[in-house]
């Protein structure tokens, strides 16, 4: 059996990338930014910093916190058939985000996201069976500023049946979505977590408070949670591809350490935004070679350490579902993919994650069927190389009456896209691909249910949600999570 | 230093690779279809059959043939600045040859291909960086036929200045072709090969005696071949991508021999033509996961027989440079780019290279830069990690300020010409396909070739005056 792998740095030089992480660890520290992290940190011997809430650590303390990071996390779903478990070897994807705005795919124009268009997308990725699990992919702009955290959620899951991962913000949130998760999957976390918390480390080298302390009660409560660094070359990391992914996996490692004192054994995945900035407008750059090689780096450092990961591919910075788009989704894919990436994060998404767009939802299945394809592991055996049949066919002559063309065509050795255009030229004329593939997602929403939440679940996350907009003082009118108020 | 590469066969499935192909190339044989191939075969003691004009072919002839294949080989320009050597270091890109319309890029509508579409691809393609050798596209389908081949080289050496790779068909028109090389760039062939051919064998296990019989001739003229297979998973070839490779690298092998025994020590490059058929349509598909396989087995074969490669890259099968055009070129590419693969076909190509496509080959432009960008080999220290600026940076801040940052930000990061960077606003209402068709038109129109001396130029048409002559036109 065999499948294409691809390998970049070498193990000798990934040492050297773990040696310069701990120097920083060392030397520089991290800012945790939160007395929580500092108490956990100086207790497990950190030398702390406690006016300016940082740590530097110890590579003793690096190697003991790794320990305890389980190989394999579950993720599971409201529907348990589409539980995926990160790091058993198989190879999922996962919907980006979060874009802010919705882009049309015939007239090229954008508008803010909604509420509205947050519950189309999760039940279009309900639908697709390329979507593994989702980030709510769009900002519900109009939702209120003060239960959007907690609605967006309930949202997501009554919209799609899959595995929810997303950022909690704000520590006053956890507990309230603890008590949402926990309603909609009928019980513990720590048994059915259906959701998983993204926690965004700062560069350099910081944790943000609120979502610092937001994260460790999210891992207390049974949570997983996906550590996703993101300097990026030229402003908020240095001016390298190497330098670069050694500030991610400096900051990896800090998460790795605070949230497994938090949470002894709790699941983290490994996470890649690095990327580059523009250095002409200062923007993020997510689909160039410089971020596949970071991906690389970080794919390859992940299995190092041995925690599951997920590469940030099939993404681009072109401006509409382009040849650029198909060019940079497999630029950073095909080698994510071939790295040994658990998950892959795809589906949608147009000028650095800033919006998202319908029609490219469609067409990443196709680009994710294909990598599914390519890095398929396949026997190189006699049943594979069909020498009999070579021999009977002879010089000249064909294959299509032998009985092997039949079978293996019907076993799927040749993959087949849903939406992308092979054939005769004449049969696509006037059917641009983009337009296309903008119809069918219209198609599918217009006909697709997602299953709804049972009422009493409902009803709970209703008391939860009204329990806790009169706690912060917004308007439970306002409320929007079901659609009712537009 | 890191570099990105993808490995597929281990070394017992290459061994066992290797098994089956000397078992087909042994129990079956090929068929050369000429004598003269036969003659050579026999000499060298393969067991013949001179009434099916077939061979078997053991490991015994095939071993000395792959020892006298160079490792290298120089495809020359019309002048020194265009040369380039295959089997280096450097990925040398050639654009997609042979299509048979041109696209519109902003109406979507295709039309028949003309000796001045030509001129135009060929122009635009001299003034794209990225690329570095040519294959004639479009066909042009308005030139008289019995001189077609000849007035499609004259208009490769009169729009541009880079190698030209392209096929000969008959034997006829070997010293007409190679008079007109030889007349551009003012040398034999043997000394600037300005020109190579690629020679398709007939899958499975043929090939055409008219081509071979020109082969024969060019590899004596000192122009190199590229040795194409392409049989096609389940119509040409077994329904497998390893029954398919088999039969890619005996019909590899077969010419290897050939034309070492014909010419010890020629230029011979294995190309991978290797496909599936669309088995709804019959149709050839250019560009899918599963071209990717078959180019990462034929390319680590061939690797393993020593030989230098030419992969398919960026074809694709989509009917526009659209977002399916991207991504099936990007995945072939890659994939074939960081196995090792010496050169790609990688520019122009839609529809199973049928199309030409200005926009296309612009866009691709850019692919390439990517990929090249991708395959560089970096040093893993602590220059290139910039230490001193992260210790120094610490935690907070940021590294606008850094003298790296400025240093770097050239060699580090990869800019493109067409791919949009930037605001969204500042691409709102500007298509990326229309306005590479722009660009490109924009090149045809102001890219300068320098011209070829009068008394070539004359020459030249009087190589095609002849011919045209003699064939009574």
């Amino acid at each position: 059996m065999t499948r294409p792998r691809v390998s970049y740095l070498s193990r000798e030089e990934q040492e050297f990338v773990h040696e310069q992480a701990l120097r920083v660890l060392e030397e520089v520290g991290i800012g945790y930014n939160t007395p929580e992290a500092i108490d956990l940190l100086a207790e497990a011997g950190a030398r702390v910093d406690r006016a300016a809430l940082s740590a530097k650590l110890p590579g003793e303390l690096v190697q003991r916190c790794l320990a305890t990071c389980p190989p394999q996390v579950l993720l599971a779903a409201r529907d348990p058939r589409h539980d995926v478990v990160v790091g058993d070897g198989s190879l999922t994807f996962c919907a980006d985000g979060t874009a802010t705005y919705m882009l049309d795919d015939v007239t090229g124009r954008r508008s803010e996201g909604s509420a509205e268009w947050l519950r189309r997308t999760m039940r279009l990725y309900d639908t697709l069976p390329e979507v593994d699990y989702a980030w709510p992919t769009i900002s519900a702009r109009d939702l209120h500023p003060l239960t959007a955290g907690l609605e967006i959620e309930a949202i997501s899951l009554a919209n799609l049946t899959k595995h929810v991962q997303d950022e909690v913000r704000d520590p006053a949130h956890a507990a309230p979505l603890i008590e949402i998760f926990e309603a909609v999957a009928g019980g513990s976390l720590w048994d059915r977590p259906i959701f998983s918390t993204i926690d965004c480390t700062v560069a350099p080298l910081q944790h943000e408070r609120e979502m610092t302390e937001a994260t460790m009660a999210m891992v207390r409560a049974g949570v997983p949670v996906l550590v996703l660094p993101m300097p990026l070359s030229g402003t908020t990391g240095p001016m390298s591809v190497l330098g670069t992914m050694i500030v991610n996996v400096a900051e990896l490692l800090s998460a790795v350490v605070l949230f497994q004192l938090a949470q002894p054994g709790c699941g983290i995945i490994s996470g890649m935004g690095a990327g580059v900035a523009d250095m002409r407008s200062g923007l993020y750059l997510c689909g160039t070679p410089e971020c596949a090689l970071m991906n690389l780096i970080g794919i390859e450092m992940s299995r190092f350490y041995g925690l599951p990961c997920t590469g940030s591919a099939i993404t681009c910075d072109a401006k509409a579902s382009n040849q650029q788009a198909g060019a940079e989704g497999m630029l950073t894919g095909v080698a994510c993919a071939m790295a040994g990436a658990d998950t892959i994060l795809a589906f949608g998404c147009t000028d650095g994650a800033q919006s998202l767009s319908f029609a490219k939802v469609l067409l990443d299945c196709d680009s994710v069927g294909a990598l599914r394809r390519l890095v398929r592991d396949d026997p190189i055996d006699e049943t594979r190389a069909l020498l009999d049949d070579i021999a009977a066919v002879g010089i000249g002559g064909h294959y299509l009456g032998r009985k092997s063309t039949r079978q293996f065509h019907r076993a799927g050795e040749v993959w087949r896209p849903a939406l992308w255009q092979r054939g005769a030229f004449e049969s696509y004329e006037r059917r641009p691909l983009v337009a296309e593939a903008a119809a069918r997602a219209d198609d599918i929403l217009r006909t697709h249910e997602v299953p709804p939440l049972p009422d009493g679940v409902s009803a709970e996350i209703d008391a939860i949600l009204e329990r806790y907009a009169r706690s912060v003082g917004a308007p439970a009118a306002r409320m929007n999570w079901k659609g009712a108020v537009t | 230093m890191a570099r990105a590469r993808i490995t597929y066969l281990s070394d017992t499935e290459k061994e066992f690779v290797h098994q089956k192909t000397l078992e087909v190339l042994g129990k079956v044989g090929v068929a050369y279809n000429t004598p003269r191939a036969i003659d050579r075969l026999e000499a060298a003691g393969a067991r013949v059959d001179r009434e099916a004009l077939t061979a078997r072919l053991t490991w015994d002839v095939i071993e000395p043939a792959l020892k006298t294949v160079p490792r290298t080989v120089l495809l020359a320009g019309r002048d020194s600045s265009r040369d380039c050597v295959l089997g280096g270091d450097r990925l040398i890109t050639t654009s997609d040859g042979m299509t048979t319309y041109m696209l519109d890029d902003v109406t979507g509508e295709r039309r028949d291909g003309t000796t001045a579409d030509l001129a135009a691809v060929t122009r635009l393609c001299d003034g794209l960086d990225e690329l570095d050798t040519l294959w004639p596209s479009p066909n042009p389908g308005d030139a008289p036929a019995e001189v077609l081949p000849l007035v499609t080289q004259a208009t490769m050496v009169r729009n541009s200045t880079k190698h030209v790779q392209d096929e000969v068909r008959t034997p006829e028109m070997v010293e007409p072709i190679l008079e007109i090389y030889e007349a551009a760039c003012g040398a034999p062939l043997t000394e600037r090969p300005y020109f190579s051919v690629t020679n398709c064998t007939i899958a499975p296990l043929q090939h055409d005696r008219e081509m071979t019989e020109a082969g024969l001739k060019l590899v004596d003229r000192g122009v190199p071949i590229f040795v194409l297979p392409m049989p096609q998973a389940g119509t040409t070839g077994p329904m497998t991508l390893l029954g398919t490779c088999i039969l890619n690298l005996a019909e590899l092998l077969s010419g290897i021999v050939l034309y070492q025994l014909a010419h010890p020590g020629c230029a011979l490059i294995s190309g991978v033509g290797s496909a599936v058929a669309d088995m709804r349509s019959g149709g050839y598909i250019a560009s899918s996961p599963e071209i990717g396989i078959i180019n990462l087995m034929c390319l680590e074969m061939s690797q393993y027989y020593g030989l230098p490669t030419q992969a398919t890259g960026m074809s694709a099968d989509a009917k526009a440079a659209d977002f399916q055009a991207g991504s099936e070129g990007g995945m072939t590419a890659l994939t074939a780019a960081l196995a090792g693969a010496d050169s790609l076909i990688s520019a122009g190509g839609l529809d199973g290279v049928q199309i030409s496509s200005l926009a296309k080959y612009v866009l691709d432009n850019d692919q390439v830069g990517a990929l090249r960008r991708y395959l560089r080999e970096e040093p893993i220290d602590e220059t290139t990690a910039l230490m001193d600026d992260i210790l120094e940076v610490g935690i907070g801040g940021h590294f606008l300020g850094r003298r790296s940052t400025r240093t770097h930000s050239r060699s580090e990061v990869w800019r493109p010409r067409m791919f949009r960077k930037g605001t969204f606003e500042e691409s709102a209402g500007r298509p990326l396909a229309a306005e590479a068709a722009e660009r490109a038109r924009e090149i045809i129109a102001t890219h300068e070739v320098p011209p070829l001396p009068d008394d070539v130029e004359r020459h030249i048409d009087s190589v095609i005056a002849t011919v045209a002559l003699a064939a009574g036109a």
